[in-house]
């Protein structure tokens, strides 16, 4: 046994979670190679790249919120909140831009109940939204999906517009996606392959990807960023890639042979990223943007003070209430 | 200028403070802005009212948003991985308020470029001129304009140049707003209908540069030309004829109405008058000096006696009373401008100098006293009659002070003989100010004698004018100014300068002084100064211009030469500015023609053999 350590800044956790004795429900099929288990040198498949767009979303828990009966005494919780997503895109050899950023506020409540916010005058406005829970955490993951939804179409667009697309994290599960768009995911939850697969993953070479495998809705492989520094784990700079079934396999070889090939150009550097390599320069960047984007956190949670208060005077149930 | 408005060039910057006196924009992409721009900014008011902010670009600046670490600039600009955002800004100073509000740019306002012509007059308060005059150009060529008001006396007076020597060409500065007074339209109309008795007292300096400036300029026809090489057809506004041009000058040349004084050789035998000059012919250039008598009536005995240590002692007593005594006993020479011969005067003669100078005074033989032709010759008397030990010592001369301040006094004397004796002689002439410019050459004189020279010209100016109103104007340019009127100390040329100073606007006498550093200037001279330039400064000193900003105070230190900044009561900032290479001879090279026409001249001649 040997002592490793782990790349990732601490709060951030590991990057690898699976339990040794973990077994997964059903060993993913290879689907390439004839069943056997290979590695591939990444390659550009063709004279040059299409143009990239990297697709990434933030999202913030901004105000908790609550609605109260007098009458009942129930109480119902809300969240407000934002969520802002958006792409990088690189054509050729240029800059690499920020492109269609969006941010959406919202204010999301439980028990299916959906009172709405006014909009203040500095610009705040919230659209509701609504789910049976009530829980906060609910609440939250509401939001969370609501920033994957959003992250989705935005990729779907830039796959149909011709962009080598990668979105961060898993691809949305639940939808139809026929374009060769590239889920990117940095953390290994599970043993996806046999054991004896599973194992062979960390001798991947900078640049070299596994096999395709099938995992769920899309086509699925491993593949090793960057080389692994002296006292970093085995699985220090592996990630997974995804990409959807309705690519059809050739295509989804091609576009395996392309993301092995261009993704460690952009890994991300360790003395900037606490989640580096894994979290690529291009998806950290547009995260800082996004992030600033949402806007100052105490700007807006005195907005949603402002639209509560101004709400509140203008409803004649509360000003009863106050008399 | 085109009469449309240009399009905008950026917005007021909302992530730093906008402020009444400065702020940021941030410039569009294809936007270029650089120092020294004029910039103009519209809001409209929560009240319904409408301000306007004109200012002018101090600083620009540059950054990627996103680059946190300076190695994430090869990120973003080079290997391409990386996203951000290139922005730039500029700092903007502000000129003007329109109406005159208190209020600073809204954030977020669209910034434009003046530039229409009544956008340019608003920013740079030309409207607000009642004469204007123009002192250079800007850095987009067009003019910048002084109001003449503020130095001619009327509302101000006096012109301060700073710079280090050499490369802040301050007296080329002096004479080309000589030359924009005396030889253009504008400058004349300024001048009104004294114009033609105006004149200008230039001193010279430094070689015999300026003993050229009544020629025309050879290397003008190459210098004038375009620099940097712009494409034809399109003006090039760096070069001198286009910068001339937007200054309203079309044919720039020479000065017309010049005289040229240059000081009696040192060497010269008694009685011979020359001068040493090498550049130019003895006929282009009287031999300046002062009869005796001359010396004696305007009592220049005080400005042989202008070291620091003078003023301490009593010897500036005893030379007081030398003084009166020596107008006393001075009788005009028979037969012999210029000279007298010293007797003893009637009793009952005055000892008030005014006095003494209104006698009637008949030309006296020599034999009936102490003929006196030369500076020597002086000395000769004063010897005789303030050496203690000599039988012929009178305490009626030496005012009762200790022999040893006697001996101090002609120790002095003496000790400037050959220093400025020269100078004081029969046959030479006074210096008159009879044309537009008077150039009088003290280069070659020891310090003394410059300093002898320059208070005796400047005092006489100063009583000239005393109680005759302030026009017809005389302009007096100076340079060195620091060793005339040096911060420390007391001497009767600094007293004559400081009087300049104060007074000098109200009897029309306007001092145009130029020194490396104002800080070694008495203050009331440079206080009083209404336009301050600065040329290049030495980065060391730089800090004593307060009334330059931060920027320009370092952009100073490096300031090539024909850029000065000037700061004006009118506008309140600096403005930097370029002033044309001269169409006149600034130095012996320039003012011989060009080698073409001395060759065809010789040919001609030697053909006419």
């Amino acid at each position: 046994m040997t002592i490793f350590f782990e790349d990732w800044n601490v709060s951030y956790g590991s990057p690898y979670l699976i339990e040794p004795d973990e077994v997964s429900e059903e060993p993913a099929e290879l689907i390439e190679d004839k069943q056997r288990f290979r590695f591939h040198p990444g390659k550009q498949e063709g004279e040059e790249l299409p143009p990239l767009a990297f697709v990434d979303g933030v999202r913030r828990g901004e105000a908790s919120l609550y609605r109260h009966d007098p009458l009942s005494g129930e109480i119902v919780h809300g969240v407000a909140g934002a969520h802002a997503r958006g792409a990088v895109v690189r054509n050729g050899n240029g800059p690499l831009l920020f492109k269609d950023t969006r941010v959406s506020r919202l204010c999301i409540w439980g028990a299916g109940q959906k009172p709405t916010l006014s909009p203040t005058e500095h610009g705040f406005q919230w659209e509701s939204d609504s789910i049976i829970e009530t829980s906060p955490k609910d609440l939250l993951a509401r939001l969370h999906q609501r920033m994957r939804s959003s992250e989705a179409e935005l990729a779907e667009a830039m796959g149909k517009a011709g962009y080598l697309t990668v979105i961060d994290g898993p691809l949305p599960y639940g939808r139809v996606i026929d374009v060769p768009i590239l889920g990117y995911i940095k953390t290994h939850h599970k043993a996806i392959l046999k054991a004896e697969y599973h194992r062979k993953v960390p001798s991947l070479a900078p640049g070299e990807r596994t096999s395709l495998f099938a995992r769920k809705h899309c086509f699925s492989a491993y593949l090793r960023l960057a080389p692994r520094g002296p006292f970093s784990g085995p699985w220090a700079g592996i990630v997974r890639i995804e990409i959807p079934v309705g690519a059809g396999l050739d295509l989804a070889i091609r576009e395996a042979n392309r993301a092995a090939f261009f993704l460690p150009k952009f890994a991300g550097v360790a003395h900037k990223d606490p989640r580096a390599p894994q979290n690529l320069q291009p998806i950290g960047a547009l995260e800082n943007h996004l992030r600033h984007l949402l806007g100052d956190p105490r700007l807006a949670a005195r907005a949603v003070r402002e639209s509560v208060a101004h709400d509140s005077s203008h409803s004649p149930a509360q000003r009863g209430l106050f008399r | 200028m085109s009469g449309s408005k240009h399009p905008e060039i950026g917005l007021v910057d909302g992530s730093t403070i906008a402020s009444t006196r400065r702020f940021h924009v941030v410039l569009h992409e294809k936007a270029v802005t650089q120092l020294d721009d004029l910039l103009v900014c519209e809001q409209a008011l929560p009240d319904g009212g409408q301000v306007t902010h004109y200012g002018i670009v101090v600083e620009g600046t540059g950054q990627i948003e996103g680059a946190e670490l300076p190695s994430d600039t090869q990120r973003i600009a080079a290997e391409r991985t990386m996203p951000g955002v290139t922005v730039r800004r500029v700092e903007v100073q502000v000129l003007r308020t329109v109406p005159e509000l208190w209020l600073p740019p809204l954030p977020g306002s669209v910034v434009r470029r003046v530039s229409t012509q009544p956008e340019r007059e608003a920013a740079l308060f030309i409207d607000q001129m009642v004469s204007p005059l123009p002192i250079g150009v800007d850095q987009g060529g067009d003019p910048v304009l002084a109001d003449f008001s503020f130095m001619n006396g009327e509302k101000g007076g006096h012109v301060s140049i700073s710079g280090v020597s050499g490369v802040a060409t301050k007296t080329s500065y002096a004479l080309f707003l000589l030359y924009m007074l005396f030889e253009t339209d504008e400058g004349r109309k300024l001048l009104g209908p004294h114009g033609p008795n105006t004149h200008a007292l230039v001193f010279n300096v430094k070689g015999e540069d300026l003993l050229h400036i009544d020629r025309p300029n050879s290397k003008f026809g190459e210098r004038g030309k375009s620099r940097s090489g712009a494409n034809k057809g399109t003006p090039d506004k760096t070069s001198a004829v286009e910068q001339w041009r937007a200054l309203g000058v079309e044919n720039p040349g020479k000065f017309n109405s010049v005289a040229l004084y240059a000081p009696r050789s040192a060497g010269s035998r008694e009685g011979a008058v020359a001068t040493d000059i090498t550049s130019r012919s003895s006929k282009d250039v009287i031999a300046f000096g002062w009869p005796p008598r001359d010396f004696i009536r305007e009592g220049l005995l005080k400005f042989c006696f202008v070291e620091e240590e003078d003023a301490r002692t009593q010897v500036a007593f005893i030379e007081q009373r030398v003084r009166v005594q020596l107008a006393r006993w001075a009788y005009p020479l028979e037969y012999e401008p210029g000279a007298v011969v010293l007797c003893e005067p009637p009793d009952g003669t005055s000892h008030v100098m005014s006095r003494v100078l209104g006698e009637a005074r008949d030309p006296r033989p020599a034999g009936m006293g102490h003929p006196v032709r030369t500076f020597d010759d002086l000395l000769e008397f004063l010897d005789r009659k303030l050496s203690p030990d000599a039988p012929t010592f009178d305490t009626q001369w030496t005012g009762g002070v200790q022999q040893g301040t006697c001996l101090a006094f002609l120790r002095r004397l003496y000790a400037q003989a050959p220093r400025l004796g020269h100078l004081v002689s029969t046959g030479v002439q006074p210096v008159k100010l009879q044309k537009s410019v008077t150039v009088v050459d003290i280069h070659s004189l020891h310090d003394a004698a410059q300093r002898f020279v320059v208070g005796a010209l400047l005092s006489r100016i100063f009583e000239e004018k005393q109680g005759k109103g302030r026009e017809p104007l005389r302009f007096v340019v100076l340079d060195e100014l620091n060793k005339y009127a040096p911060k420390q100390g007391q001497s009767p040329i600094k007293e004559v300068l400081v009087d300049i100073a104060a007074r000098g606007r109200s009897l029309g006498v306007l001092l145009i002084g130029a020194q490396q550093s104002s800080a070694d200037v008495d203050a009331n001279i440079t206080r009083n100064a209404a336009l301050k330039i600065v040329g290049r400064l030495d980065a060391g000193e730089a800090a004593d211009y307060k009334f330059l900003t931060t920027e320009l105070r370092e952009r100073a230190a490096r300031f090539l030469p024909g850029t000065m900044v000037v700061d004006q009561p009118l506008i309140p900032a600096p403005l930097p500015l370029r002033f044309p290479f001269p169409g006149f001879a600034t130095c012996v090279a320039e003012g011989e023609p060009p080698a073409e026409v001395k060759k065809a001249a010789a040919k001609k001649a030697f053909d006419g053999l």
